[in-house]
């Protein structure tokens, strides 16, 4: 059985930090901050901070900015090239027939109600007398305005955004070649020496090698000292640090023997397991005293969700220990809109869930309810009201609406064809296997996908 | 089927390693036949080809099935004036949500 999500050592490591600070009267934002590389802005942006991404650059106001990476889909390209703008004020009518074997020219679904690529994406306009720095630069889109860019991928904001902090528009999460070209969170580098790198997950913000091979932690050892002996480091391949390689922030380096030395973050010594049969595996967790590493953990999941194990790895479950599954889509236009979230149109997520008839998508998906009374427990996880005949947003006051749970403002569902606990009987229903329209169950720990959303 | 396997040929090569008769030996490691005579084999390999003849009429009479972008085509001719929802969903549908109806295609 996967122990996986039980990392009681990397939710130390995660939230070692967040004490020391509340200790000492600081925000726990001051770990973020200290978790990232400090690079030039313009003039009224600033690094937010975030609950699933991270530090990401935000307006004054605290918006988030996202760029949108070209992605390369069946038939074609979409996204953004570097310094070409794509996103504009028309209305598209027709698919762009990126999914094969679906053509071009098709007449895109309630047309009545279609919104335009900046209806969705406002671009990051710049001020007449901004002025570049360092990777920020300044596009001029087709119509005159001037937009920003960052890296030289043009800037958006979300209309998903309400408050600082939010990233409901993207993630930077990994994401596979049938998926719609998603935008991304735009941010600073993370602060990790060469050879470490930052992945997204479901459980949290995972260090890994520059090759996505796990990072672990053993709970033996201490600050300045490695309990894992010569014997051990056979299987546990200690993370050596290079002769001129110095202690910055969070990481330090001890000498676990005379001229070897080994990368520590937040004072515990890292390792790669050489049991690992891949990248993107967490195997080494399963080994009693070792535990992945998080630069930063997801918040917490409601109070009474529970976790399953399945045949391919550990998944959320509601009260009942049915898996919970989210539900992703994004059309076939040449903006990639997306059509997942409650404000989208409900066609797709109907044909998937029922055949078309919203009756019986209740049936088959049903929403997890939230009990009465009972509200969010952070910004990732919210209740919200839904007009289950459309699935909108329910009016305020609507007899019929119901409180379900919401997964980055979007409803979660279990399904009607999973008979106990650990099935995952609906994951992958939908187009190209639930990665452009359908839905995927909520891995906590996923030992097959290798990471991907 | 059966009568389209001979014309449709076949290269079905096996591999197969007989247990070592070596393998076979009494307690005292005297060498021993077989148990009535029955020898054992283990399939190591299994290569399938399938020859093409020139106009594939021999094997295929009623000619090829069509792939999914020539059905699309056949199933809606005129889909500048169609939507996504009664088109590419509709097969979505069927594909997710089957019914005992028969196809609508020839299927050879």
């Amino acid at each position: 059985m996967p122990a996986g999500f039980n990392f009681p050592l990397a939710a130390m490591l995660a939230a070692s930090a967040v004490t020391a600070f509340a200790d000492s009267g600081e925000p726990a934002s001051s770990q973020i901050a200290a978790a990232y590389v400090s690079v030039p802005m313009p003039p009224g942006f600033h690094v937010e901070t975030t609950e699933l991404e991270g530090p990401v650059f935000a307006d004054a106001g605290g918006r988030t900015l996202y760029t949108w990476p070209s992605h390369k889909l069946r038939n074609g390209y979409s996204g953004e090239t570097q310094g070409n703008p794509a996103c504009y004020d028309e209305v598209l009518t027709v698919t762009a027939g990126l999914m094969s074997p679906y053509p071009p020219g098709i007449l895109l679904p309630e047309l009545d109600q279609r919104p335009s690529c900046t209806d969705l994406w406002p671009p990051v306009f710049a001020a007449d007398d901004a002025e570049p720095i360092g990777k920020w630069t300044i596009v001029e889109r087709k119509d005159g305005t001037e937009q920003w860019m960052y890296d030289e991928q043009p800037l958006y904001f979300s209309v998903l955004d309400h408050e600082p902090g939010d990233v409901l528009g993207g993630t930077t999460r990994r994401y596979g070649g049938d998926s719609p070209a998603l935008r991304v969170p735009a941010g600073p580098p993370p602060r990790i020496p060469p050879g470490f790198a930052i992945k997204t997950t479901t459980a949290g913000r995972l260090l890994t090698t520059e090759k996505n091979f796990s990072v672990y932690a053993y709970d033996q050892d201490t600050p300045d000292t490695s309990m894992c002996d010569s014997e051990c480091a056979r299987i546990w391949i200690p993370a050596t640090a290079p002769a001129m390689a110095s202690a910055q922030g969070e990481w330090s380096i001890i000498e676990r023997s005379p001229g070897v030395r080994q990368w520590a973050f937040r004072q515990t010594p890292l390792y790669t397991y050489a049991l690992d049969p891949q990248s993107w595996s967490l195997e080494g967790s399963d080994v009693p005293g070792w535990s992945n590493v998080y630069m930063q953990l997801a918040p917490p999941f409601p109070d009474n969700f529970t976790v399953q194990d399945t045949l391919a790895g550990q998944v959320l479950a509601d009260p009942r220990g049915m898996t919970v599954y989210t539900y992703v889509c994004g059309d076939d236009s040449a903006d990639q809109l997306s059509c997942d979230h409650p404000n989208d149109t409900q066609v797709y997520r109907f044909a998937m869930c029922s055949g078309g008839d919203p009756e019986d998508c209740l049936r088959h998906w049903p929403y997890v309810r939230a009990d009465d009374g009972v509200m969010g427990t952070s910004r990732t996880w919210s209740v919200i009201s839904i007009d289950p005949r459309t699935g909108h947003r329910a009016a305020a006051e609507q007899a019929d609406a119901v409180s379900v749970w919401a997964y980055r403002d979007r409803p979660v569902y279990t399904y009607g064809g999973d008979r106990q606990p650990g099935d995952v009987n609906g994951a992958g229903t939908g187009e190209w296997r639930a990665q452009r329209n359908g839905l995927k169950a909520f891995w906590l720990r996923d030992d097959y996908m290798r990471g991907t959303l | 089927m059966k009568d389209r396997l001979p014309r449709i040929m076949l290269a079905f090569v096996v591999s197969a390693t007989a247990l070592s008769a070596s393998a076979v030996a009494a307690d005292d490691g005297t060498p021993v036949a077989p148990r009535d005579g029955a020898i054992g084999y283990v399939m190591t390999n299994l290569f399938w080809s399938v020859y093409q003849t020139p106009d594939a009429k021999e094997e295929c009479p009623e000619g090829f099935n069509d792939g999914p972008r020539e059905q699309f085509e056949v199933l809606f001719p005129d889909i500048e004036k169609r939507t996504v929802v009664d088109t590419q969903l509709q097969q979505e549908i069927e594909t997710w949500h089957p019914t005992a109806e028969p196809d609508s295609l020839p299927f050879h």
